[in-house]
């Protein structure tokens, strides 16, 4: 097949998806999560409604990130053990077709839960909805999702741990969502303390962490969307998941079986 | 049942001992309890906001929450008098760098720990008050003269209020109401502290009501009739009885 998509294998994995109970446990989660939110936001003395939003976007942020993760994880390493992937490598699909088309299958996993975690939050907040920043947060939230569940597919195809794999996808996750706040300490702060050297170690990681903390900024959802634009969070999805997808890839390539 | 699944008693001699254990562990350990260790000290925005994962609207509001119940957990209440209030400015301050359009933190201020029976202790939230009261966010103002309030009538320190006032009628905009521009007037009337102070709030409810939260108009009412006004002055007073 010269084609870099396949269809049935794209199917393949959202059928594993609703077999691994993974829509109806998300969904599970996410609403104790809402629930949990909204009873803590209340107890606020006044923008009670804020609190619960940002409360609410904040956890349903964590618990897609983290379904995702598990899933995309747990289920190649699975396919590995059970040779699922020998099989499939068999059948008339090229390994980069093989990658490609999980990566598409995973990303509009990714972009569903992030669509619920939108309506979750519409059907939280009917009062005052700013649509542009509910927009901005949902597409950047769709972005950081397609980001790590495409890095959790090249963790668990380089590493052979289920666990090494979803532990080092959460550290990159960390890390990438804190990346802002830590080259503005670097600017800031460390290069005058005499260790440079130190900041141009964290320049240098920066180079290959996404800029997470640009992404579902829970302010988007209270003020609205301010100056920020989908441009650059686009341009970093784009970017970056091309970069885990042909990493992945070469990975693969090179594997023997 | 047969020998391999039949357990031999030294299991449940180690069991009972393990559970023995156990309580000579509680014993020992139910008299210690979480202890509040007085406000702690506040850290920089960037670690807030890295804290939270690069959300710094998620850090206003985490932080904002367990102000409001700092010093009340563990089912114990904590005096305003034992709070280090020269930290709690800087928690306030930090609370304005990560979200400077939100009226939570200056409510906090001006009401809650407002009510501190220890003058020196406004000092650090009429600091706070009086810088949210210069923000160039619609509405802000108001703070400012929170800030005027707490100087003129609680700290009795009408220097600092009248330089206060000074600088909210700098603040002075269209649409803003006119008393805001005569602040320094009404500071260097010397009329009684209570009516002075009832007037003053009344001012504000009776002006800045459409703007402000439900709860916001609440505490204001509360702070009149239970603060202000003492418990005859406020049977008679129809805004302490429904009436606005």
């Amino acid at each position: 097949m010269n084609t870099l998509v396949s269809r049935p294998l794209i199917y393949y994995v959202l059928m594993a998806a609703l077999r691994d109970r993974l829509i109806l446990s998300l969904i599970l989660f996410m609403v104790v999560g809402t629930c949990v939110s909204i009873f803590i936001g209340s107890s606020a003395v006044i923008e009670a409604d804020q609190f619960a939003l940002v409360f609410s976007a904040t956890g349903l942020r964590l618990a897609g990130m983290m379904g995702l993760i598990l899933f995309a994880v747990f289920y190649v390493r699975r396919a590995f053990e059970t040779k699922d992937i020998d099989y499939l490598l068999s059948r008339p699909i090229s390994r980069p077709c093989f990658i490609v088309s999980h990566a598409v299958a995973f990303s509009l996993l990714a972009a569903g839960v992030a669509l619920f975690a939108e309506i979750a939050l519409l059907i939280l907040s009917p009062h005052s909805i700013i649509i542009e920043g509910h927009i901005l947060w949902m597409v950047s939230l769709m972005v950081e999702f397609i980001i790590m569940i495409n890095a959790a597919l090249f963790f668990s195809m380089v590493l052979t741990s289920a666990a090494s794999a979803a532990m080092a996808t959460a550290g990159l996750y960390i890390l990438a969502r804190m990346m802002g706040q830590i080259l503005g300490i670097i600017d800031e702060r460390i290069s005058e303390g005499g260790i440079g050297w130190l900041s141009s170690v964290m320049e240098g990681i920066s180079l290959i962490v996404p800029r997470l903390d640009l992404m579902a900024q829970t302010t988007w959802l209270v003020y609205g969307a301010g100056g920020d634009s989908l441009v650059l969070i686009g341009a970093q999805g784009v970017a970056y998941t091309a970069l885990l997808v042909v990493a992945a890839t070469i990975d693969l390539r090179r594997r023997q079986f | 049942m047969n020998d391999k699944q039949r357990i031999p008693a030294i299991f449940y001699l180690v069991l009972i001992v393990a559970l023995a254990a156990q309580v000579g562990v509680w014993v020992k350990l139910r008299p210690v309890q979480a202890e509040w260790g007085n406000v702690p000290p506040a850290p920089s925005a960037e670690i807030s906001t890295m804290s939270m994962m690069g959300d710094t609207q998620m850090a206003y509001r985490a932080i904002g929450i367990m102000l409001q119940n700092m010093g009340d957990e563990g089912g114990r209440l904590t005096r305003f008098e034992n709070y280090n209030y020269t930290r709690l400015g800087r928690w306030l301050m930090l609370e304005d760098e990560l979200d400077p359009r939100s009226n939570f933190a200056p409510l906090l201020a001006a009401y809650y720990f407002g009510s501190t029976p220890v003058e020196k202790d406004l000092d650090p939230i009429i600091d706070y008050l009086a810088m949210v009261g210069e923000s160039s966010y619609s509405g802000k103002w108001r703070w400012l003269g929170q800030a005027i309030y707490l100087a003129r009538f609680r700290q009795n320190d009408n220097d600092k209020a009248l330089r206060l006032a000074y600088r909210l009628q700098d603040q002075y905009r269209d649409g803003m109401p006119a008393w805001a521009a005569q602040m320094p007037a009404f500071i260097l009337m010397q009329k009684g502290d209570q009516e002075a102070a009832y007037d003053m709030a009344v001012q504000v409810l009776r002006e800045e009501s459409d703007n402000m939260q439900a709860a916001e108009v609440n505490f204001m009412v509360d702070y009149i009739c239970t603060r202000i006004l003492n418990a005859q002055q406020a049977a008679v007073n129809p805004l302490c009885n429904g009436d606005k």
